[in-house]
């Protein structure tokens, strides 16, 4: 698999969460980075619709390689919608993680919260302290 | 002794921290968030103890001589430290407008006034937070300087005895660094530096004394010969202790100076700060100096920039507390105070060199001032002047500055403070003479010196390239020690418990985030099953009912185990003990299994992934990836899971597998045959017959303890 860039107009934490606001609300899912280090995702539990989060907290959970781990809310806000195909198909984790393989969708409580985020720079600079 | 994490207990506490008085401000976003602070949770008393201890330990200018040569080790009298603390001073905030903090900018001022004075220059900035941070402002204020009068001057001239800081602030400021070789008297050489000069010199950086504690008595001629060709003479002030009273910077041809305040008017340093490096400069210059300055107008004294300012080096006004002792022992001392302190320091250095004259061999014959150099000619039986600076330890003084200035060879600067008593000079000498004996006569002694000092001789090299002085999320770190695996790690040894119990204990130490390593066993047998595993379609749940085996679900990923004859580890770390990625993570901990397998003479394997990975959870699944492998057949199976940073691993080295049991607990897709199952598994009692628990549980733990460089403590 080759690296995908990292969308210039996505946001981004250090957990490796993207997200994508347009609007009041968002697209939030792994990143590719994210996804080569956790390697072939199995199983995906998303959060219910309609379940209210704070910026940080469990939203997501996934296996692979019989290694659970958590994936955070990037922002505070309401999930509006959760990406139902990766029930059958969480593959699409690994295939396309800033498309077809995003998580879930959140409306946003304050859109001041997006200014804490990363930018795709300090984002990849994030990274590459983690690999140093 | 114990360092303070190793105190720590979760939950302890030694202050009641008072109830927010100000709103609570939005929450930060999750990636800079931590769920753990990292501070040890001790009491009062335990802190007390703690810091008690280790200052008893430590040897510094309350309980020892401190002759640190270059380093000004000077006296700090206990009523600076009363000043320094006033409320006012202490509490103002430095946004503060300047006209409700008019007294602190009067001290601002005046000390700016007293500065000038002692340098004979007319124009102070009190901004340079140290003195290495004073040339770089020098240097900066010379570049614009230059560039104003349209001159292109890059190089700087620094003379082989400098401090390391002069040229690594040239560069620093984009200069070319000459180095000028001193004479044979150890001082500058004029002729050397008339070679050396031309219209692209800057500056001419001089410290005088110089490093070796000997005056350049041809400052003034130096000093001549630069301004000719059209360039600027920097004084490095840290030796002006030597000079205070006795001789103006000023009339010595400096252009520029800057003053350690904390060497040469005696505030408290050390162990990288703070300092402060005030610096002086002529009329011509002062329009250049950094901004703020503090000048007076019409509503009182007030924060100026100068006219053609370099701008702001430092956040504020300089390390204020710092400013507020300087000026303190200045008042207290007067003119006169202040050269005696100089006639003091200067006579305390002459006297310890005339003691030990016959017994070492002085650098440089030429006189000195406030300190002087010995080197290691003459030393016998191999002795270093590094051998002789530890055994002085042995003998209570602290060490003098070993290894500088770097021209001499096998250096020992010494620099008395200025108000010891002759019965301490003395009593330093006689022990320095009596090394200087036990070199000839006993030279292993002094070899392998110290010998009563809480820790034994450093292992030098380690200390300076991996300074291990932090510590990394409660696994504690002790300071190089030349000791193997310094970072200690929890080691709980549980016996059997119920499948609830084990699970809630590793979710406890996962949730607490501290590293450790706990061995456990299950009583009843237990099928654990995955987090993402649905029971009623994989477990036959009436076959554990009917045969008393308990059941629970584990926080990791993977399929169902019964757990029966095992001997079960759970690691919890957080990640920066392990690679990042899960595979690396899996690769580092099974590094401990297959050491400890191959102890007890077991070749295992890790297997590696073989295609995308099986969900239906069915048997061909059952030897999955990343398991521990003997002749193709698993015999540790591990799972994992990530929160916060913090990765738990548990898993079972099977000891003994009943087949039969094994398939009749699994149901629907993921069903077994016991045949299947004897393909797949293997126990390490059928390899190498009975082990003993506390023998695998000491195995295991010493080969952690080994590929993980740490060590394990029983808990």
């Amino acid at each position: 698999m080759s690296t995908k860039e990292n969308p210039a107009a996505f946001r981004y934490a250090a957990s490796h969460e993207w997200l994508n606001a347009s609007g009041g609300s968002a697209v939030c899912g792994i990143t590719d980075y994210a996804q080569r280090q956790l390697t072939d995702v199995v199983f995906i539990e998303l959060p219910p619709v309609g379940k209210k989060v704070k910026a940080g907290d469990r939203a997501a959970v996934v296996e692979s390689v019989k290694s659970v781990s958590d994936i955070y809310a990037p922002v505070s806000g309401e999930i509006t919608e959760v990406n139902s195909r990766l029930a059958d198909a969480p593959e699409l984790v690994n295939s396309d993680p800033f498309g077809e393989g995003w998580l879930f969708k959140i409306s946003l409580n304050d859109e001041g919260e997006l200014q804490r985020l990363l930018t795709k720079e300090g984002y990849e600079k994030t990274i590459q302290g983690e690999k140093a | 002794m114990k360092l303070i994490f190793e105190k720590s207990r979760p939950g302890r506490t030694g202050v009641l921290p008072p109830e927010p008085d100000v709103p609570e401000a939005p929450p930060l976003p999750a990636g800079l968030l931590r769920s753990s602070l990292d501070l040890p949770e001790i009491s009062e008393s335990e802190a007390i103890r703690h810091y008690t201890a280790l200052s008893r330990r430590n040897l510094g200018v309350d309980n020892a001589f401190y002759p640190l040569g270059s380093c000004t080790m000077k006296y700090n009298p206990r009523l600076n430290e009363v000043l320094a603390r006033l409320d006012a001073f202490r509490n103002s905030h430095p946004l503060l407008p300047a006209s409700v903090v008019q007294g602190n900018l009067q001290l601002l001022y005046e000390l700016q006034r007293v500065l000038s004075l002692v340098t004979g220059l007319p124009a102070v900035s009190l901004a340079p937070a140290a003195g290495a941070h004073g040339e770089l402002t020098g240097l900066m204020i010379a570049k614009k300087y230059f560039r104003e009068k349209g001159e292109e001057r890059d190089v700087v001239l620094t003379p082989d005895s400098s401090h390391g800081t002069n040229p690594a602030s040239a560069a620093m400021c984009g200069y070319t660094v000459t180095t000028i070789p001193s004479g044979p008297d150890g001082r500058l050489d004029p002729e050397e530096l008339k070679r050396r000069l031309s219209p692209r010199v800057a500056c001419l950086m001089l410290t005088n004394p110089n490093t070796l504690g000997i005056f350049e008595k041809d400052v003034v001629a130096a000093g001549g010969l630069v301004h000719e060709a059209g360039g600027l003479v920097y004084g490095d002030g840290a030796n002006a202790n030597a000079l205070l009273g006795k001789a103006l910077f000023s009339s010595m041809g400096f252009d520029l100076v800057h003053l350690n305040l904390h060497k040469t008017f005696s505030t408290p340093h050390g162990g990288g700060g703070p300092g402060a490096g005030a610096l002086a400069v002529t009329d011509s210059l002062a329009p250049y100096l950094p901004s703020p300055v503090v000048g007076m107008n019409r509503n009182g004294y007030a924060f100026i920039s100068p006219e053609k300012s370099i701008g702001r080096i430092r956040t504020f006004h300089g390390n204020f507390g710092v400013l507020v002792r300087a000026f303190a022992y200045i008042t207290a001392l007067g003119s006169e105070g202040l050269e005696e302190a100089t006639t003091q320091a200067v006579l305390n250095a002459c006297y310890l060199r005339k003691r030990l004259e016959g017994h070492y061999h002085v650098a440089y014959p030429s006189p000195s001032k406030h300190e002087f150099v010995l080197d290691d000619s003459g030393l016998p039986h191999g002795v270093t002047m590094i051998d002789v600076a530890k055994r002085l330890l042995d003998y209570g003084f602290h060490p003098p500055t070993v290894a500088f200035p770097l021209i001499v060879h096998g250096a020992l600067m010494i620099e008395p403070t200025e108000t010891e008593t002759r019965e301490t000079l003395d009593e330093f000498a006689d022990a320095l003479i009596a090394v200087r004996r036990e070199a000839e006569s006993d030279p292993e002694l002094v070899k392998t010196a110290p010998h009563s000092t809480p820790v034994r001789r450093l292992d030098e090299v380690r200390a300076a390239r991996k300074p291990d002085l932090g510590y990394d999320f409660n696994a504690v770190a002790t300071a190089a020690t030349g000791e193997k695996g310094t970072t200690e790690i929890k080691l709980i040894v549980d016996g059997a418990l119920t499948g609830a119990e084990n699970m809630a204990r590793d979710e406890a130490l996962l949730a607490e985030g501290r590293p450790v390593v706990r061995f456990y066993r299950w009583s009843p047998p237990c099928v654990s099953i995955g987090y993402f595993q649905d029971p009623a379609r994989d477990i036959d749940l009436e076959f554990l009912k009917r045969k008393g085996i308990d059941f629970v679900r584990r926080p990791t990923g993977g399929r169902a185990v019964l757990h029966e004859h095992e001997l079960t580890y759970a690691i919890v770390l957080p990640g920066n003990f392990l690679p990042s990625g899960i595979v690396p993570s899996y690769r580092k901990i099974a590094s401990v299994f297959l050491a400890a397998l191959a102890e007890w003479g077991v070749r295992g394997e890790l297997k590696g992934p073989a295609g995308r990975p099986d969900r239906s959870g069915s048997c061909f699944a059952s030897v999955s990836a990343y398991e521990i492998t003997v002749d193709g057949r698993k015999i540790i199976g591990s799972a994992q899971v990530r929160r916060r940073g913090v990765v738990l691993q548990h898993g079972s080295l099977l000891l003994a597998v009943d087949y039969d049991r094994q398939a009749a607990c699994l149901r629907g897709p993921s069903a077994c045959t016991a045949e299947e199952l004897r393909e797949k598994m293997t126990g390490l009692y059928a390899l190498k017959g009975e082990i003993g628990i506390d023998t695998l549980v000491e195995g295991i733990s010493r080969a952690f303890e080994s590929e993980f460089g740490v060590r394990l403590t029983m808990h």
